[in-house]
């Protein structure tokens, strides 16, 4: 329009005499072409420069990325083969019969061989390599690299367990051009704009062969748009559809292609399409749709596949291919012949991959988002030291000690053991309802966390949420208050199991009973333990005074208010089960206090270490003291109320823990370490109504089904180097011969080992078989 | 095992364990970590007399399999049955002294505190710290990852890391009197 005008005048003035209406006419016209022009030319230059302003400033809101603890492998390690490939296959790898590319693997009997794609960690970059392995019954034999040389240690790549996404819910995984592989931009370019490489824009040849089509079919079967111009729509202009955004659609798609060259539009195109719907999380660009798909990344998909993700460029939801497989079966041919027709690929290819199923991965095999509570642990601690909006637009990588492998037994732990203990007892159990952690007993990770027996669903997490009294759990501080005091109480120190009426502060009384409703006389100290006799609990904590067991509850890492008041001594102190573990883990790390952790590291998008979260450590106790709670604890699972768990594992497995019970058997708690794992599993009703289980009948079955499915490795006690073992009469605390009835072999403190020694006739003398008291450090 | 067998043992370990001693005077440097190794695989090969077959586990519920543990050097054979042979048997009250570990350190482990060293001394102490974080997950109980976490923590100037990581280290290290002294010796720097 601004051109013509000018010419036009031209004409005009060689007319000048005939000065007539119409010349008058033509003058307002090229008046008002001018403002036309000047205002049009603004337009240009301001749409120009917000297009500029946009492009090259233009960064998508990266989600952070949560991913699981990254799986190592070395010879002599604990893993299963079948847990190996259960990885594998969260990490979308293949299975095939030669390994030549990153992502495959082999499995040949008891060999596997792997090409792992290589992960930049923390540490450093863990490279892309061929790795050959062996299994055996122990788990995993032997390690090497291509060439057969024994490796020595290799990980694999952390499997992406979660996001945290912005208000608008997108997601994406960004990509590169160069990693794009030319199958998918022919599919594209074939199906969506086939004259994408040469035009400006908009292609009016787009236009006419689109109408063409669509009068040909007698519906729309293509749209007119270039990928410039769907770009621009998504890019820069609002999704409501007025005029106005028709009508600057097309020249914005002309500035683009002004300025950019064709592989800068397609690269920011093939990240901007919407491409799938997973919930409330919006799926946009080919890599991430790649991954919620296919569950692997773009450049290792098949043609058939690719076609399919190019398919679904017109209509992700009306082609979904997980709710109308044949339509997006019949959309995908259609690209594959497509592509034949314009010669990319040849009529045997097409013919081959038009012949192949969609090959989805399913919606439920998706690890990401599978652990909404392990999920939810991290984000809180996200929360406390980062800005929602940088965890949700900065593309952070965030490391986790998530172990899905364990996580996923500890799901399926609780939902049998649960589904078990319903269906005997009927209607009471009901809606019974539990939680478990699993840590490693050592270095304070948190390695699973189930928040109920629907692990799959994200709402009440009991697993942190849950405060619930902890029953006869707080009992080991009560010992181990006690036990601080060596002069004073040693594990064999006889303790009254007897009737007591204490008056509480505010003028109530207390009157403790035991689970059994009986009193057992004088008992060792180490026995009321393990056999969690409430009436010696009691009595032995009112001796020590609130304000030591209060204190040693708070060592133990208790950070809640505990109330002064003697119930404490039996558990009225509520926690929640991941709380509880910060408590046992002190236990099983001999007096170390050991923050728990669920995130290692946080990563910037390109790598950079922004923060880690490391080994902390805190003396709180004298291992020499704790090395006798653990006897005790030990004692529990051997011969006190756990000691049903044997029933299931061999008895040169060392195990300790201790079993708890609440009032009225509303709580069923059980908090137990093995060498390399501690797991504490709670079992309840949210309307916190009593259930016919105890600690021992309920959680103890979870956990010892999940210690069944983990073979965990025997704990071996440390002994300190100011503990002595002797041979005692239980009965009577002094020291006797090994060879004498009730002989036990108890450790001691230095200094507090029993002054008296009282033998037995020869005549009584017994040979001791091995037990398991011996077995403690074995060796 | 009979008593034939557990006076060998009780002769052997703290010979071994002593001629470890002598083998490797100062085990304080980190390249002298395999010096430890001797008196470990010495329990590996004297134990395996005394484990006999190994227990499995009592399969229940859909669990169709049974499960044996993988073969354990410390395990010993057999249930405790109070009193039913005759013959009294001194059972050898050093031996929980042996303080040996179960498994012997894994090559990976020895990886894994080389790649941390080579990398605190090419000055990268973040990246050296996340290295002896895998170690430290491979072998949470083994002394000699607190060794040098603690001496890394140290050269940081991380003082009170440090010796927390000394004292848990010295915690491990009940039985093995090289390491000891090298905590010692670590605690005694750290407080200087």
């Amino acid at each position: 329009m601004a051109k013509k005008t000018p010419a036009a005048r031209g004409r005009k003035k060689q007319n000048k005499p005939a000065r007539s209406r119409s010349s008058r006419f033509l003058t307002f016209l090229f008046k008002l072409s001018l403002v036309g022009f000047v205002v049009g030319g603004i337009g240009l230059i301001y749409l120009d420069a917000t297009i500029r302003a946009k492009f090259e400033g233009k960064r998508w809101a990266l989600p952070a990325k949560v991913y699981a603890r990254p799986l190592e492998l070395y010879a002599g390690q604990a893993l299963k083969a079948e847990d190996l490939r259960l990885e594998l296959k969260s990490l979308g790898y293949q299975a095939v019969k030669n390994v030549s590319r990153p992502g495959q693997v082999s499995v040949n009997g008891n060999r596997m061989r792997i090409r792992t794609r290589g992960f930049g960690f923390a540490d450093g970059q863990e490279p892309s390599r061929t790795i050959n392995l062996s299994f055996n019954t122990g788990g995993l034999h032997s390690l090497a690299d291509k060439q057969g040389r024994a490796l020595p240690v290799a990980r694999l790549e952390p499997v992406l367990i979660g996001g945290i996404y912005p208000a608008d819910n997108e997601d994406r995984d960004l990509v590169k051009l160069e990693q794009v592989p030319k199958a998918l931009i022919q599919a594209l370019v074939s199906v969506e704009d086939r004259s994408f490489y040469e035009h400006y824009g908009i292609s009016l040849r787009g236009i006419a062969r689109a109408m063409w089509s669509n009068i040909a079919a007698g519906r729309m079967v293509q749209g007119g748009s270039t990928l410039t111009q769907q770009l621009v729509k998504n890019f820069f202009l609002t999704s409501e559809r007025t005029l106005w955004r028709k009508l600057i659609e097309a020249p914005m798609a002309m500035l683009l292609e002004l300025h950019y060259s064709k592989d800068e539009i397609l690269q920011a195109y093939l990240n901007e399409v919407y491409l799938g719907q997973a919930g409330a999380r919006a799926v946009h660009g080919f890599g991430l749709a790649s991954q919620y798909y296919f569950g692997r990344p773009l450049d290792s998909l098949s043609l058939d596949q690719h076609s399919l993700l190019a398919a679904l460029v017109k209509g992700p939801s009306y082609y979904d291919p997980r709710r109308h497989p044949e339509r997006a079966l019949k959309r995908r041919n259609l690209v594959i012949d497509l592509l034949r027709q314009q010669q990319y690929i040849s009529d045997d290819l097409a013919d081959k991959a038009k012949k192949r199923p969609l090959g989805l991965v399913s919606n439920k095999t998706l690890v990401k988002g599978a652990f909404p509570a392990y999920l939810d642990l991290v984000k809180r601690q996200l929360r406390r030291d980062y800005r929602q909006e940088d965890l949700a637009s900065e593309g952070l990588q965030v490391f986790t000690n998530l172990d899905p492998i364990v996580q996923l037994k500890a799901e399926a732990s609780l939902a049998k053991v649960t589904g078990q203990l319903a269906k005997r007892h009927g209607n009471k159990l009901k809606d019974i309802e539990g939680a478990v952690v699993v840590g490693n007993s050592q270095t304070g990770d948190v390695v699973a966390v189930v928040g109920g027996r629907n692990a799959r669903f994200q709402g009440f997490n009991r697993a942190l949420d849950a405060i619930r009294p902890i029953g006869s759990l707080v009992k080991p501080a009560v010992f181990l208050a006690a036990l601080e005091q060596s002069r004073q109480y040693t594990l064999v120190s006889q303790i009254p199991d007897t009737p007591l009426r204490i008056d509480n502060p505010n003028g109530t009384t207390w009157e403790p009973r035991n689970f059994d409703k009986k009193s057992h006389g004088t008992v060792p100290l180490h026995q009321a333990l393990a056999r969690s006799y409430n009436l010696a609990t009691a009595r032995l904590g009112i001796d020590m005074g609130m304000d030591k067991v209060i204190d040693t509850l708070q060592r133990l890492g208790v950070r809640r208010d505990i109330s002064p008041y003697p119930a404490t001594l039996l558990g009225s102190l509520s926690l929640s089960p991941l709380e509880v573990m910060q408590l046992y883990q002190t236990v099983a790390s001999n007096g170390f206090e050991t923050p728990l952790r669920s995130i290692r590291s946080v990563l910037t998008a390109d790598g950079k270490v922004l923060s880690s979260y490391p080994f902390e450590l805190e003396q709180k106790f004298d291992p020499a003291i704790m090395h006798l709670l653990q006897y005790a604890l030990q004692e529990t699972v051997r011969e006190g109320t756990a000691k049903s768990v044997y029933k299931r594992f061999p008895a040169s497995l060392n195990l300790a823990g201790k079993t708890g019970t609440t009032n009225d058997q509303r709580d069923s708690w059980f908090a137990g370490f093995t060498g390399d794992y501690l797991a504490i599993s709670w079992l309840g009703r949210d309307d916190n109504k009593p259930t016919p289980l105890t600690g021992s009948s309920g959680s103890l079955q979870v956990w010892s089904e999940l210690m069944t499915r983990l073979r965990p490795q025997s704990y071996q006690a440390v002994m300190p180097e100011a503990v002595s073992y002797h041979w005692v009469d239980d009965r009577t605390g002094w020291l006797t011969d090994e060879v004498c009835p009730g002989a036990r072999l108890i450790p001691f403190v230095d200094g507090s080992v029993p002054e008296q020694k009282r033998g037995c006739p020869e005549s009584s003398k017994v040979r001791k078989a091995v037990n398991w008291f011996t077995r403690l450090f074995s060796s | 095992m009979t008593r034939a067998q557990k006076a060998v043992l009780s002769i052997f370990l703290p010979v071994i364990l002593a001629s470890c001693a002598t083998h490797d005077p100062n085990l304080v440097g980190v390249e002298d970590r395999s010096g430890q190794s001797p008196g470990r695989s010495s329990s590996q090969v004297l134990i395996p007399s005394q484990t006999g077959t190994l227990e499995t586990g009592n399969a229940t519920g859909n669990e169709s399999t049974a499960r044996s543990y993988p073969a354990d050097s410390s395990s010993i054979s057999g249930q405790p049955s109070e009193g039913s042979e005759a013959i009294p048997q001194p059972i050898n009250i050093e031996a929980p002294v042996m303080t040996v570990q179960s498994k012997p350190p894994s090559g990976a482990l020895l990886a894994l505190l080389e790649q941390a060293e080579s990398q605190q001394q090419a000055g990268n102490n973040q990246r050296a710290l996340s290295s002896l974080e895998r170690a430290q997950r491979i072998a949470p109980r083994d002394p000699a990852v607190y060794l040098q976490l603690s001496r890394l923590r140290l050269d940081m100037k991380d003082y009170q890391r440090a010796e927390q990581l000394a004292r848990k280290g010295l915690s491990l290290s009940s039985g093995n009197k090289q390491m000891q002294r090298a905590f010692n010796t670590l605690l005694k720097q750290i407080k200087r």
